[in-house]
């Protein structure tokens, strides 16, 4: 038991310090993806929470994300500093989980997926024709980075570059998968499993489901508004192109490629999918031709996704090595 | 004169209805036997599209056979996709088959992206540029022709669905797949059938459509939304549902776009499809 836990310490410490290294060894194109990674593994993971854990097929996440990147540019534009901002534009955008999550949680099964694909294409639409307020499909360009840090001794850390951002992020990621985890592990997350498991069953014991159901939607957009001021904060310029239903699909493959109902899964999905198409970096097109195709193959070969499958491979194999 | 407006706008949005009425039948259709969301089926419209255009400006064809051909490899091309890429995932969870067709979607648009490139291409018809004007309410042929032949496609669709024994046991199928295999009927052939006959439909959709929009690889995005609007506002798998909701909603969008605002005319489906379902939410015609 003791000697399990060392090497589980073990292999963790080395992967930390290895993301630690990563930037000082990487170039800085694959360090820029790897800071947009981390923030789709943020939105992904926050996904999961709803399409994993409660079982709700949500096709607006990009929304949430957007109305985050979109208050946040525009409260740092009337002078708020970023670190006020960001929670501010999660908070903004948990209330519109709490909006568009009262009604929509109402209907069930591919309804909730075609409602909530409805909100997202509004939401879209909005960005994209209140010019007054967002610019239009031009987009908001001259985002400021987060205010600099001041450290001991009058070091300041500043974030214009990609190495302090990806430690920013990071900061952010590991802060959500901890917000997660707690969260499964406590009440509410035994409740969550009870909902999608089986709804009757679960009301008939006295949980009620629209009421977690809710939670875990409203705690997922609040992260995606998050991650859209960390994304909106590191390019420095938004578009309501990056915030369109397609995005939405984007997000859901990262979940279920990567493996709902696991927490890994949601990050491997967004590495997966973000880092694929650059292997076949010729011509985008070329790579989501590659994209879809692989899609299709992984579902067929591996319904639970990589993670799922490759841990129920890792405990089968378990169980024949006479370790249960 | 505010009246004849008005019958202009009605009648236009007819014509959208019968392409939305269409697309959306082949995906309740499949809806009914796989409970897939299939976002692929609009990539099926836009590929016939392009076939008809080929075959027109290529071969010098004229349209109808063109279409004609045109629905008949889409049906095969349904036939291949069912048998290829949704059969092995039938028995996963309903959204890895959502995935899937995502998959599929995202393939199949950017393959024609990479063989015939973005621009938006006219197919040409003999019929665009004739006006027929009737009681002060004008359009061209082309137009009429679309709402002529889409009734009729339906109309035998309908008839195929209703009143023969393949129909019969499609039905039967959606109504309760374990049963109807009990009782003898060949599940995989029916499925094959239902995918080429929703392949076909939306095939001759997006050939009919050629001459009025355009034909480019992005096409089949918004009839493939709209279409979910269609059929969640219709009822999931009801036929009568998503014929009549295609022209509703083709006729209020028309009138939207003409008396409120021609900007936010995508959103009225989607807005109307979250009023609607917060009121019954399980559409129209749906069964609680």
């Amino acid at each position: 038991m003791k000697r399990k836990d060392l090497k589980k310490w073990l292999i963790l410490g080395s992967i930390f310090i290895a993301l630690i290294a990563l930037p000082f060894v990487l170039s800085k194109t694959h360090l820029h993806l790897l800071v947009i990674i981390g923030i789709h593994a943020i939105l992904a993971l926050s996904l999961g929470l709803v399409v994993g854990f409660v079982g709700q097929l949500s096709l607006c996440h990009a929304g949430f994300y957007g109305i985050g990147a979109y208050i946040s540019a525009l409260l740092t534009f009337s002078h708020w500093p970023f670190w006020l901002a960001l929670p501010a534009a999660g908070v903004v955008s948990g209330v519109f989980g709490l909006l568009i999550g009262l009604p929509s949680l109402k209907t069930r099964g591919i309804y909730f997926s075609i409602t909530t694909l409805s909100f997202g294409i509004i939401m879209a639409m909005v960005l994209n024709n209140w010019i007054s307020l967002t610019n239009g499909p031009d987009g908001l360009s001259g985002l400021v980075s987060p205010n600099p840090i001041p450290l001991f001794g009058g070091i300041l850390i500043s974030f214009n570059n990609p190495t302090s951002y990806y430690f920013l992020v990071g900061v952010f990621l590991l802060g959500t998968i901890f917000v997660v985890r707690r969260l499964l592990r406590s009440r509410v997350g035994r409740a969550f499993v009870a909902v999608r498991g089986n709804e009757v069953l679960a009301e008939s014991l006295g949980v009620q489901a629209l009421r977690y159901k809710l939670t875990a939607f409203i705690i997922a957009a609040f992260f995606a508004g998050i991650a859209g001021s960390l994304y909106a904060h590191y390019l420095r310029y938004i578009c309501p192109r990056d915030f369109g239903f397609v995005e939405s699909f984007d997000l859901l493959v990262m979940v279920v490629v990567g493996g709902a109902q696991t927490i890994l899964g949601p990050i491997v999905g967004a590495l997966f999918v973000l880092a694929l198409p650059k292997f076949f970096g010729f011509e985008p097109v070329y790579g989501r031709v590659a994209f879809g195709i692989i899609l299709i193959i992984v579902m067929i070969y591996m319904p639970r996704g990589i993670v799922g499958t490759l841990q129920k491979a890792l405990l089968s194999s378990r169980r024949s090595d006479g370790h249960p | 004169m505010e009246s004849s407006i008005f019958f202009q706008q009605v009648i236009n949005g007819l014509v959208i209805g019968s392409i939305y009425a269409m697309v959306a039948l082949g995906l309740t259709l499949i809806f009914g036997i796989l409970h897939i969301g299939n976002f692929a089926h609009g990539q099926l419209y836009m590929l016939g599209a392009f076939a008809t255009y080929w075959l027109v400006t290529l071969w010098g064809w004229n349209i109808w056979s063109s279409m004609l051909v045109a629905m008949g490899s889409m049906a095969l091309l349904g036939i291949v996709l069912e048998r290829v890429v949704f059969r092995p995932v039938y028995s996963a969870p309903h959204i890895n088959g959502l995935i899937v067709a995502l998959g599929l979607f995202i393939a199949l648009e950017n393959i024609a992206l990479i063989l015939w490139g973005g621009e938006e291409r006219t197919l040409p018809s003999p019929y665009a540029t004739k006006v027929i004007t009737l009681l002060s309410i004008s359009l061209t042929l082309q137009r009429l022709l679309v709402f002529i032949i889409s009734i009729l496609l339906i109309f035998l669709l309908y008839l195929f669905i209703q009143r023969t024994k393949m129909g019969k046991a499609i039905r039967a199928v959606a109504q309760d797949p374990e049963v109807s295999r009990l009782m003898g009927i060949p599940i995989h052939r029916i499925s094959a059938t239902v995918f080429a006959v929703s392949s076909a439909l939306a095939a001759a959709a997006g050939a009919l459509v050629g001459p009025i929009f355009c034909v480019f690889p992005a096409m089949g995005v918004t009839p493939i939304l709209k279409a979910f609007v269609v059929i969640v506002l219709g009822g999931m798998g009801s036929i009568p549902g998503a014929i009549f909701g295609g022209f509703i909603l083709g006729i209020a969008e028309s009138l939207g776009a003409g008396y409120l605002s021609s900007e936010y005319k995508d959103a009225f489906a989607f807005a109307a499809l979250i009023l609607v379902l917060m009121v019954k939410p399980s559409g129209l015609f749906g069964k609680e």
